[in-house]
């Protein structure tokens, strides 16, 4: 039992580096390519034309809708690290606490929440920006694996509730 | 229980989808064995292309990788019946929930194995990598799938034993 949950919890530890990783090297890669970019319209920009949102609808859009992706796959680094709470709880022993229950919930809520938020963005970007989008291939990756998971995770929440009230009630009659 | 009815809908969707695509696979694998044609691909980003003896073991491994997630999934539903049923803390719960995992697992390590025998023959180089492969994921899932049915075996001694003093 133990070296399994201790193998999970390397596991989990190397997908939470590595997605903190690609996030934080995105969001730096961003952050470079919006300064170059600055630089080249403080080059050739006229001070006295006041900003026009209109003008950079474009321009904004696309910023808004990065930096929404940035928000999204934080969503599931956070579902990764509640994940981790609920390996470190099963191998302290405490297998039906409440933390574990609320952690099943929550990795749930999130995997629903990015697979949602994706949806959103997606669609917003194939419609203000003419990205690519097609529902199907969102449906063959995200779709197929993270909605069932974050059902899965909300039957656990349950599961383990039903096994703690047994526990409670075992321990009563002892 | 709303949610347990739409989780056995998805997966019996996934279900009845891969078993055409499973009859597919086999005869693809039993064409090409047969036909001896050479197949390409991209593999990191790179046009990759195989035939004879190996394009035969690569297709292989990768069938029995499909088959093993297939079966698995076929186990899931029947643990999804049993919660249905309300049978939750059972042995044939957890005996389902530890041969899933067990599956899991193998089918990780023989997407590795062919995704290294295929980068090996194409391009004659042995690469190992820490990031995020099938072998990191895969593994996860069986292990946690191993981990649930410990935890539901207690849950079961619980049971068991909640039962008996009444």
């Amino acid at each position: 039992m133990k070296s399994n949950v201790q193998t999970l919890q390397v596991i989990t530890w190397v997908l939470i580096i590595s997605a903190a990783s690609i996030l934080l090297n995105d969001i730096n890669e961003f952050r470079l390519n919006r300064f170059t970019e600055f630089q080249d319209w403080a080059a050739t920009a006229n001070p006295d034309k006041p900003i026009s949102f209109k003008e950079n609808f474009m321009e904004w859009a696309y910023y808004s809708l990065t930096v929404a992706m940035f928000v999204i796959r934080g969503l599931l680094i956070y579902a990764f690290t509640h994940f981790l709470t609920i390996l470190k709880e099963i191998e302290k022993g405490n297998y039906y606490g409440t933390k574990v229950t609320e952690s099943f919930k929550k990795v749930g809520n999130a995997f629903i929440s990015y697979t949602i938020g994706l949806v959103v963005v997606q669609t917003i970007s194939a419609f203000t920006l003419k990205n690519d989008f097609t529902f199907i291939q969102l449906f063959k990756t995200e779709l197929t694996y993270l909605i069932p998971a974050a059902l899965g995770f909300f039957i656990l929440a349950e599961l383990f509730k039903q096994a703690k009230a047994l526990k409670e009630e075992n321990d009563l009659t002892i | 229980m709303k949610r347990l009815n739409l989780l056995k809908t998805i997966v019996d969707i996934i279900w009845y989808l891969s078993i055409p695509t499973l009859f597919i696979f086999v005869g693809f694998v039993l064409y090409m064995s047969w036909t001896g044609q050479s197949f390409t691909k991209t593999l990191y980003g790179s046009m990759i292309t195989l035939s004879g003896f190996k394009l035969v073991v690569v297709l292989c491994l990768n069938f029995i990788t499909y088959g093993l997630l297939v079966f698995s999934l076929f186990l899931f539903r029947k643990v999804l019946q049993e919660f249905k049923q309300l049978q939750l803390f059972n042995q044939v719960v957890i005996a389902l929930l530890l041969r899933i995992g067990k599956l899991v697992i193998a089918s990780g390590i023989l997407m590795f194995i062919s995704k290294f025998l295929t980068n090996y023959w194409s391009f004659n180089q042995i690469t190992l990598s820490l990031s995020p492969n099938d072998l990191l994921i895969y593994g996860g899932i069986g292990a946690f799938f191993l981990v649930l049915s410990e935890v539901f075996d207690r849950a079961r001694l619980l049971k068991e034993e909640n039962e008996l003093t009444v």
